[in-house]
């Protein structure tokens, strides 16, 4: 059966009155350092805020999801994306709108836009054969649309080199996940400059090479001019 | 900001030696009893048959889905759909592909298509006449675009009422309205999609007895 999909998809913006941002980027790009800082900031300026994260491992399927990148269940990766997505829609429901709704800022490491790389990856496919592509945009972006997920008002892509992250993540001495492998970090980086070639109004690429002082300063002006922001 | 989105939404049909069955129907159709009832006249004559079905209830995934349920934990009907789908694409990997290779005959109580109207059915309402069935079916299955699709899928077709006799027969059924309405929608987005996808179903009456249902199913395979 081949049926030709033809649609235009749009993103569910949030209603909420409070700000949603969030972090994007290869593992090594700075996310967690980044999001600490912008916490600390927040902090002293006392502001209402939550932080996040995708997969959330204290959501029982995020638990399950952190246990088999530590690999210590294996399951199919083409499984994986859709427990993913299982995570995001429970870390959704239970945390970010509750939050939004009540005013507060949202800030989350990784949002729906690392369903596309990191699926595409586990797909064994490549980013640039576009019906594969386009296949996982429908079912994160539109089925994400159509059971109302909310887009970030804010998305900052840490923007880091293959090289890079290799030397960091190897001086970091953390656990290593599945991901966190040179060639698959290839294909999730070549995802990744995909999604912001095909959406480049969605996000903000932030040269994650900077000094992270100076990529916490940057990120924090473009929140401060939010509208959202009080 | 609106994108537009093309693919071609393609079920791979595969090309192992064995065969790929699945059956399909609202709850009460039927489809435990063909399923057994299937196999047994296929090994009776014979063939290598395997029984499976979705939800396998089985592994992490199968178990966290059976603990989501029951503990009616805070769990948005999204997230168990995705669910649905993660364990469907470990049955496939690792029941369906391995007995296929093994060219033995695959017998699935439901499949991927099964994700469509149970998604359907989560909605309060789906306007049928504006297309918006359509985009929701289409989400859900991208969901499971390249899955392998079964050789021949049998949609044991039965009434409402019918199901509701023969669920409170089985005592499966506690809130009988409420369950009532859920198998409405479940119905309707069945009849949704076979008919928007009639080449892939083979439409079996599941009003008569057991026998003959079984009869029809093993006509059309052999």
């Amino acid at each position: 059966m081949k049926d030709r999909i033809s649609f235009d998809l749009s993103f569910r913006e949030n209603p909420y009155s409070g700000l949603y941002v969030a972090v994007e980027g290869i593992d090594g790009s700075g996310k967690t350092t980044q999001i600490a800082n912008l916490a600390r900031e927040f902090k002293n300026l006392n502001k209402q805020f939550v932080i996040t994260s995708e997969p959330n491992d204290s959501l029982v399927i995020g638990k399950l999801i952190r246990d088999i990148l530590f690999s210590k269940i294996k399951i199919p990766s083409s499984a994986f994306q859709f427990l993913y997505s299982a995570d995001r829609s429970v870390n959704h429901a239970t945390i970010i709108e509750p939050a939004l709704r009540n005013g507060k800022m949202v800030i989350s490491h990784r949002t729906f836009w690392s369903n596309i790389p990191h699926g595409v990856q586990d797909l064994g496919k490549d980013i640039s054969s576009d019906s594969i592509t386009d296949s996982l945009i429908t079912a994160t972006g539109m089925l994400s649309y159509y059971y109302q997920f909310i887009k970030a008002d804010l998305t900052f892509y840490l923007d880091v080199s293959i090289d890079t992250v290799m030397q960091r993540l190897s001086g970091m001495d953390k656990k290593k996940d599945i991901y966190e492998r040179q060639d698959k970090l290839e294909q999730i980086l070549k995802g990744y400059k995909y999604i912001l070639q095909r959406f480049p109004k969605e996000i903000i690429v932030i040269d994650g090479e900077k000094d992270p002082e100076d990529i916490s300063r940057s990120i924090f002006d473009i929140i401060k001019e939010h509208k959202k922001y009080i | 900001m609106k994108y537009n989105v093309n693919f071609d939404l393609e079920f791979r049909k595969h090309n192992y030696s064995g065969l790929f069955f699945a059956l399909e129907g609202i709850d009460g159709s039927g489809k435990t009893t063909q399923t057994e009832q299937v196999a047994k006249l296929l090994e009776q004559r014979g063939k290598n048959v395997i029984t499976t079905g979705e939800p396998t209830n089985k592994g992490v995934i199968g178990e966290l889905i059976r603990n989501v349920l029951q503990s009616k934990a805070d769990v948005p009907a999204v997230s168990l759909q995705y669910l649905f789908a993660a364990d469907r694409a470990v049955h496939q990997e690792q029941t369906t592909i391995p007995n296929l290779k093994e060219g033995k005959i695959v017998v699935s109580d439901r499949c991927f298509w099964s994700a469509v109207p149970y998604g359907l059915a989560d909605k309060e309402s789906v306007d049928y006449a504006n297309g918006e069935s359509l985009l929701v079916a289409y989400g859900l299955l991208s969901m499971y675009n390249q899955f392998i699709a079964p050789n021949l899928t049998f949609y044991l077709d039965i009434s409402v009422d019918t199901a509701i006799m023969r669920l409170s027969q089985m005592d499966k059924v506690k809130e009988i309205y409420e369950k009532k309405e859920k198998l409405e929608k479940i119905y309707n987005g069945y009849q949704f999609l076979i008919k928007k996808f009639p080449e892939e179903f083979v439409v079996i009456d599941g009003e008569q007895s057991e026998e003959k249902i079984t009869e029809e199913i093993i006509s059309k395979i052999e």
